[in-house]
C-alpha cells in the first residue's frame, strides 16, 4: 500500500525513551533504512494528526527523534513510552552529507533543538575524531534546564572541542553564559578561508552567527545551514514550506549558503 | 450497458461531412503585462503596504482560485463512532493566518502585504520558474470575489510598472 500512496505511514515501535528536560524526549524509534541527519520523519497518531519531526540520531535499525512537547500532535506523542508504537513516514528532505565535510576544519553553531538535526554529524566525527582537521561544537541554550542531550556532551568533550553557553544561568550553574556568537572570534580554526561552518537554530540566531562567521572570514560557500518550516507533506506538495521557487521539505531542510541567502520568506 | 452507436452510424451514412471549429474565449478586456523577471528588490518595497492595509486575510482569493492547491493534513475522528476517522487533506491558504505556523509559535509573513507579495510571487514568477508554466490562468475569480476590492490584475500590472522603474 506504501507503494501507491505516499502518505500511508509505517507503525514503529519506541525502543527507547530519554528525557532531557520536561518538555524534550528523544524517542528511539525502530527504522531500518538509509537515514541522513538532517532529514525528516512526519510523525504521526491517529486521531491527533502529523508533525515533521528530524532525525536526531541514526543506528542500524533505529532512529532517534527527539521532540519537543509544544502541540496537541507532541502532546500524545508524550503519552506514549516504550513498546507502544508511533506511525511514521519517511525520511525526508536532503539531509547533511557527511563528505563534505570530510577532512575539513569543522564549527557546528547549534541553538537549542537546532542541536538535533545536526547531532549526527557531531556523532560521527566524535567517532571517527581522524576524518577531520578540528572540530568544534558550538552549542546554545535557554537555561541550564533546557540543556539537551547531557551525556552526549560528555562523550563528544573526549574527540572534540565543545563551548555549551547558556543564555541565562540559574543559581548554582558554573558554565559559559551569553549568545553564541560572542564566543566565535575566539574560536582558533588555522585555515579560516578552508573551514566549514554549520548553522542550525532559531532565525534570528541563524542570521547573527552567519554574519559573525563571514566576519571572521568563513567563505559563503563552505556554510550550510538548516532550515525550519512548517512542512505538512513532506514531499512538495502541500505548499506549506515553499520559499520562492524553493521547497524546503525537497530542495532542503540543509542549503548551502551560496543558495541559502537568497531564501526570502 | 447497451449503445447504438451502430444505429447512429447506420442513420448517419452518405450525410455530407462538415468541419467544425469550437469557438473558446481567448482573451477578455483585462489584460495584463507579466514581469518577465522580478527582482528580490521589490519584495520590501512600499508598494506592498498597499494590501497590508486592505487584506483582511480572508483567504477568499485562494479558495477560488482554480490553480492554488495548498492544503494541511488533518485528522478527522466522528463523534458517533470514536474509532473510525480519516486523515485527509484539508484546503491551506496562504493569506489566513496560521499558514506557516511552526511548533514553539515561530511564523514567517505576519504582514499581509507580504503574503499577497508571496501569492502574486508564486502565480507569475515562482512556479513558472520551476515548473515551466504561468500559473495564473485569468479567470479573475480572485478579483470578483475579494470583499475588500483587491484586484490581483492591477497588482500585477503595477508590480510590472515597478520592476520597469527599478531596472
Amino acid at each position: 500500500m506504501t507503494d501507491i500512496n505516499p502518505y500511508m505511514p509505517f507503525l514503529s515501535e519506541i525502543k527507547e525513551v530519554i528525557k532531557h528536560t520536561d518538555l524534550e524526549y528523544t524517542f528511539t524509534m525502530a527504522y531500518s533504512g538509509d537515514v541522513k541527519p538532517g532529514q525528516f520523519f512526519e510523525v504521526s497518531l491517529p486521531k491527533f494528526g502529523e508533525a515533521p519531526i528530524s532525525v536526531s540520531g541514526i543506528d542500524e535499525n533505529t532512529v532517534d527523534l527527539t521532540i519537543r512537547r509544544v502541540g496537541k500532535v507532541t502532546d500524545e506523542i508524550f503519552e506514549n513510552y516504550i513498546g507502544d508504537t508511533l506511525f511514521l513516514r519517511g525520511p525526508y528532505g536532503n539531509g547533511f552529507d557527511i563528505e563534505n565535510y570530510l577532512g575539513k576544519e569543522i564549527l557546528l553553531v547549534a541553538g537549542g533543538t537546532g542541536l538535533s538535526p545536526v547531532k549526527g554529524i557531531v556523532d560521527y566525527f566524535s567517532a571517527n575524531p581522524t576524518d577531520t582537521e578540528g572540530f568544534t561544537l558550538l552549542a546554545g541554550f535557554k537555561s541550564p534546564k533546557d540543556v539537551l542531550f547531557k551525556s552526549d556532551f560528555e562523550d563528544w568533550e573526549k574527540n572534540l572541542n565543545i563551548i555549551m553557553t547558556v543564555d541565562t544561568p540559574d543559581d548554582g550553574y558554573c558554565g559559559k553564559c551569553g549568545m553564541v556568537t560572542q564566543y566565535i572570534p575566539d574560536i582558533p580554526i588555522k585555515n579560516v578561508g578552508e573551514a566549514v561552518g554549520i548553522v542550525v537554530g532559531p532565525p534570528m540566531m541563524m542570521k547573527c552567527t552567519i554574519a559573525e562567521l563571514i566576519k571572521k572570514g568563513f567563505s559563503e560557500e563552505n556554510l550550510w545551514i538548516s532550515q525550519e518550516r512548517k512542512m505538512c507533506c513532506g514531499i512538495g506538495k502541500c505548499g506549506h514550506c515553499k520559499i520562492d521557487d524553493t521547497y524546503v521539505c525537497l530542495d532542503g531542510p540543509v542549503f548551502n549558503y551560496t543558495k541559502g541567502k537568497f531564501l526570502k520568506d | 450497458m447497451d449503445s447504438h452507436w451502430d444505429l447512429l452510424d447506420t442513420a448517419l451514412t452518405g450525410m455530407p461531412e462538415l468541419q467544425v471549429i469550437p469557438d473558446a474565449v481567448s482573451q477578455n478586456k483585462t489584460m495584463v503585462e507579466i514581469p518577465e523577471t522580478i527582482p528580490q528588490t521589490v519584495f520590501d518595497s512600499p508598494f506592498w503596504e498597499d494590501y497590508t492595509n486592505r487584506c483582511i486575510a480572508c483567504g477568499r482569493c485562494n479558495f477560488v482560485c482554480p490553480t492554488c492547491t495548498c492544503f494541511t493534513m488533518q485528522d478527522i475522528f466522528y463523534t458517533d463512532n470514536g474509532k473510525a476517522g480519516e486523515r485527509r487533506r484539508v484546503w491551506a491558504s496562504c493569506q489566513v493566518d496560521g499558514y506557516t505556523d511552526m511548533a514553539g509559535g515561530h511564523a514567517f509573513r505576519e504582514d499581509k502585504g507580504q503574503r499577497m507579495r508571496f501569492k502574486v510571487m508564486h502565480k507569475i514568477n515562482d512556479y513558472k520558474k520551476r515548473f515551466g508554466n504561468q500559473m495564473c490562468i485569468g479567470c479573475g475569480r480572485c478579483d470578483d470575489v475579494c470583499p475588500e476590492y483587491i484586484s490581483f490584475s492591477n497588482c500585477i500590472n503595477k508590480l510590472n510598472t515597478l520592476v520597469k522603474e527599478e531596472n
